[in-house]
């Protein structure tokens, strides 16, 4: 067996077959991982895709308009409408996550194909069949609601940009944390009380920071440590607006 | 019953005598030579001498008042003392001392007492205690010493002083009864017991002391309260202290006048230290209590003091006439720099100071010279070199000038090496003597051709000629004013304000010295040259109105200099990072803190720190999230 690629070398694996077909990184890396790296075996895989894809793809088109090349706002609305869900819906973000969907607002036509293919299913009612046991896994498996949330940074962020902005992030924990943490909902009002020339654009760090918040804080505030605990400035300032005595 | 013969019948009399205090007609070597040769009676005077004692003790001895107990307590010791002396060679040939059975039938009598004897005592220590220690109290515990019931004595004793105790509500009283308690209880020799007063006294002397309030200008009542202070080793003194010299120190510092704020300072600190040293010995623990209150009220206002700080030296360097007598001002300049050590902002510091100094150089208001290199020395060693370099190049290069004439404008052109400068200066305004310019950037010489010159307004002046036979030292200013009256006969003040570009205030500044020395004629508005000046001398110097440094302007300065920290921070964490690859979040907070010494707040760090995560200079760590990598 070959050894492990290095970065560098996974990078251009990464490339040579995109240069073939339409993924785009995520995916590309996971098909990538799955062959072990073979650039052969990955080939292949992608090829049956399509070559089995013909009933996903007509799926995709039902929901592009006129010569796009992707789905759109509009079509993720109808998409959602056919799922009966709200697009505002968590579960949404889950199945974005399944597709390993790169850009928030748009579904390419191999999103769909990977995305179909690794459910098992062949059409937006087959989906909805499996909305329940989705929403379930969302809601009860921690390792999966991580990964969901970890990968929704990458998914919301624009592409020349480190960081997202606020409300959109705001939007993010709302969304996905908010129920199964509940001392977020007292965060989203400290975050509510920020003012406007506070407001500063959510890195990296801090939005993952926010996770190890939820689940190593959570609701036992006495645990957190604002001066040895490393946490970033702006969740410190969640704690000092609950115990603003706290400040020094 | 003991046969009486003729040899216990005479002891018989002499225990008689004795006990009764008769006097005893022969010396009682006698009796003890006798006793001596009779040594089959011994049996027989040794009961007849407890038969007698016994029976006086029964029926003589009573217990009554404190006085009288004593008193009797020392006659009966001194008749056992009497007997046992005599009777010593009986011991020899007995199991038993004599002098410790009569003390036995004497305690077994006060012991019937006890109850009684206890509340007489304890009422008559308390009474005792309350004046300095006299004979009765020492009788008094002699006596408590000696019974059986010692014991119980001194733990009603300990009751009884708690009580006794919280009585006090005076220091100068706590501080006259610590004497009489210490010797009390060095009197009972009780390990225990000195323990209990001792912690009970203590109590109440903490107490006391806190509930005192400190001022300093009562000397006995301080030098007392140290003292208490010492004896319990207690950090209440030093609390206080703290306390008021940072509610002092707040006061001074938060002074209106600005100008008298580090003045007020060092006043406030030299009172303190005095009394520190008059009233508390020097203390080490008062002296760091002190000194940390200070430094806490200087950190609240670290910034605007450090700027202030430096406007403190430029009005003890600068020449007028409070500063006559220099070995005064050197004195003054001395402690100063001792202070510097509070002021941590150290950036702020350098930036005015080396701002005010250049103006002082180059306008020739310095006090001395050598004075501001000496300072510039000390400042280094304090400071350190980075602090200082940009004074040192200013000091070096001030005299640096050019000079040259051009259309009867003499220029004397003072450059300072930009690095000089810690903020930008305007650069030289488009119509400011626009020919002169020209002229000084043709001819430009080349060792100046590599520099970026800035214009310091304030800090230069021109020799102008006029009225064919005078030379006016001007500021450069006045030079442009004055130059400009070769193309117009009369300008308003507005039009100075529009063709140079200049401030109001500006232009105002510079006109009236004109004015007042009748170079320019003020008509409605309108100034003119006076044709009719004269002098006596040719050269004039036309004195300056200083100009005042805005508030605004050091305020502006200080927060772009404090915006600059931002920076300083990231090369340190860099730096650090760089070298030691990995720190936790804490260990970065703390070397960037030591490395700087800047008075930069915690959370100011963390948010470079968040910065160059973000810039991908530095990662968390997966696992340890208070884990930084430096990222090369």
């Amino acid at each position: 067996m070959k050894p492990k690629p290095n970065q560098a070398q996974e990078d251009i694996m990464i490339k040579d077959l995109q240069r073939v077909f339409q993924l785009n990184d995520l995916q590309a890396r996971e098909i990538l991982n799955q062959a072990q790296w073979n650039l052969q075996k990955a080939t292949n895989y992608v090829l049956d895709l399509q070559k089995s894809g013909s009933k996903i793809e007509e799926q995709f088109k039902k929901y592009i308009t006129n010569g796009q090349s992707v789905i759109d706002e509009n079509g993720i609305i109808s998409f959602c409408k056919d799922l009966g869900i709200d697009i505002m819906d968590p579960v949404i973000l889950y199945i974005s996550y399944i597709f390993k969907s790169e850009t928030m607002g748009n579904y390419t036509k191999f999103d769909f194909l990977y995305g179909f293919t690794l459910l098992k299913i062949q059409s937006t009612s087959d989906l909805k069949r499996e909305l329940k046991r989705l929403r379930d896994e969302l809601n009860n498996n921690r390792e999966i609601l991580k990964s969901v949330y970890k990968y929704c940074f990458d998914f919301a962020k624009k592409k020349n940009r480190k960081d997202i902005d606020l409300p959109i992030a705001q939007g993010l924990w709302d969304t996905l944390l908010t129920n199964t943490f509940p001392i977020m909902k007292k965060f989203m009002n400290y975050v509510g009380t920020i003012e406007e020339k506070d407001v500063k654009p959510i890195s990296r760090d801090t939005y993952y920071m926010v996770w190890e918040f939820c689940v190593q804080i959570g609701e036992d505030l006495a645990k957190y440590d604002y001066k040895t605990g490393a946490w970033p400035t702006f969740i410190d300032g969640f704690y000092f607006y609950l115990f603003p005595n706290h400040k020094q | 019953m003991i046969v009486e013969n003729e040899h216990t019948d005479e002891f018989h009399q002499l225990l008689n005598n004795i006990i009764n205090q008769n006097p005893v007609s022969k010396p009682y070597l006698l009796y003890y030579q006798k006793l001596k040769s009779n040594q089959k009676y011994h049996q027989q005077i040794f009961n007849l001498i407890i038969q007698e004692f016994q029976y006086h003790t029964q029926t003589k001895l009573i217990f009554q008042d404190f006085s009288q107990i004593i008193s009797q307590h020392q006659q009966i010791q001194s008749q056992i003392k009497l007997i046992d002396q005599i009777f010593k060679t009986i011991e020899s040939s007995q199991n038993q001392s004599i002098n410790k059975v009569l003390n036995q039938i004497y305690q077994t009598k006060i012991y019937n007492y006890k109850d009684k004897i206890l509340t007489l005592f304890l009422n008559q220590f308390l009474i005792l205690r309350q004046n300095e220690i006299d004979n009765k109290l020492l009788q008094l515990i002699a006596f408590i010493k000696s019974t059986q019931f010692c014991q119980e004595f001194k733990q009603s004793l300990i009751e009884k002083s708690i009580i006794f105790y919280n009585k006090f509500t005076s220091i100068e009283q706590l501080h006259q009864q610590y004497l009489v308690e210490e010797k009390i209880i060095e009197l009972f020799q009780d390990v225990q017991l000195g323990i209990s007063l001792r912690e009970e006294f203590s109590k109440v002397i903490a107490r006391n002391l806190s509930d005192t309030p400190i001022l300093l200008e009562n000397m006995s009542q301080m030098k007392i309260y140290f003292e208490l202070n010492q004896i319990i080793d207690s950090n209440i003194l030093k609390g206080k202290i703290f306390d008021m010299v940072y509610q002092d120190m707040i006061k001074v510092i938060n002074n209106e006048n600005k100008q008298q704020i580090i003045n007020n300072l060092f006043e406030t600190k030299e009172y303190y230290e005095q009394k520190v040293s008059d009233l508390f010995q020097n203390n080490e623990k008062i002296k760091i209590s002190l000194s940390s209150a200070i430094e806490t009220a200087i950190q609240l206002k670290v910034n605007q003091l450090s700027e202030q700080l430096s406007s403190y030296f430029d009005q003890l360097l600068i020449k007028k006439q409070e500063n006559k007598d220099f070995v005064k001002v050197q004195e003054r300049i001395k402690k100063t720099l001792e202070l510097m050590p509070y002021f941590s902002a150290k950036d702020i510091f350098e930036h005015f100071y080396t701002q005010r100094m250049t103006r002082r150089l180059l306008l020739e208001l310095s006090i001395s010279q050598e004075l501001e290199t000496e300072i510039l020395i000390n400042l280094k060693q304090q400071c350190g070199d980075q602090y200082v370099r940009k004074a040192e190049e200013v000091l070096k290069e001030y005299k640096k000038c050019y000079q040259y004439q051009h259309q009867g404008v003499e220029v004397k052109l003072v450059v300072i090496s930009q690095n000089s400068w810690t903020l930008k200066q305007d650069q030289i305004p488009k119509f400011f003597l626009k020919e002169q310019q020209q002229y000084f950037l043709e001819s430009q010489n080349q060792e100046l051709k590599q520099k970026i010159l800035l214009w310091m307004l304030e800090c230069s002046n021109c020799y102008v000629k006029g009225f064919n036979k005078y030379i006016f030292i001007v500021s450069a200013v006045q030079a442009m004013i004055l130059d400009l009256f070769n193309n117009q006969k009369s300008y308003k003040a507005q039009e100075f304000i529009q063709l140079s570009g200049l401030s109001k205030d500006e232009i105002i500044r510079n006109l009236i010295p004109l004015e007042k020395e009748k170079i320019l004629i003020l008509d409605q508005g309108t100034y003119s040259v006076n044709y009719e000046f004269e002098s006596k001398k040719t050269h004039i110097k036309i004195n300056q109105m200083q100009k005042i440094e805005k508030k605004e302007e050091i305020e502006e300065n200080t927060q772009k200099l404090l915006h600059d920290r931002k920076y300083v921070i990231d090369a340190s964490i860099v730096k650090i990072m760089k070298r030691d690859k990995q720190h936790t979040l804490q260990e970065i907070v703390n070397l960037v803190l030591k490395d700087l010494g800047l008075p930069i707040k915690v959370v100011d760090i963390k948010q470079q720190i968040e910065v160059l995560t973000e810039k991908e200079y530095l990662q968390r760590d997966q696992q340890d999230m208070s884990l930084f990598i430096y990222l090369a």
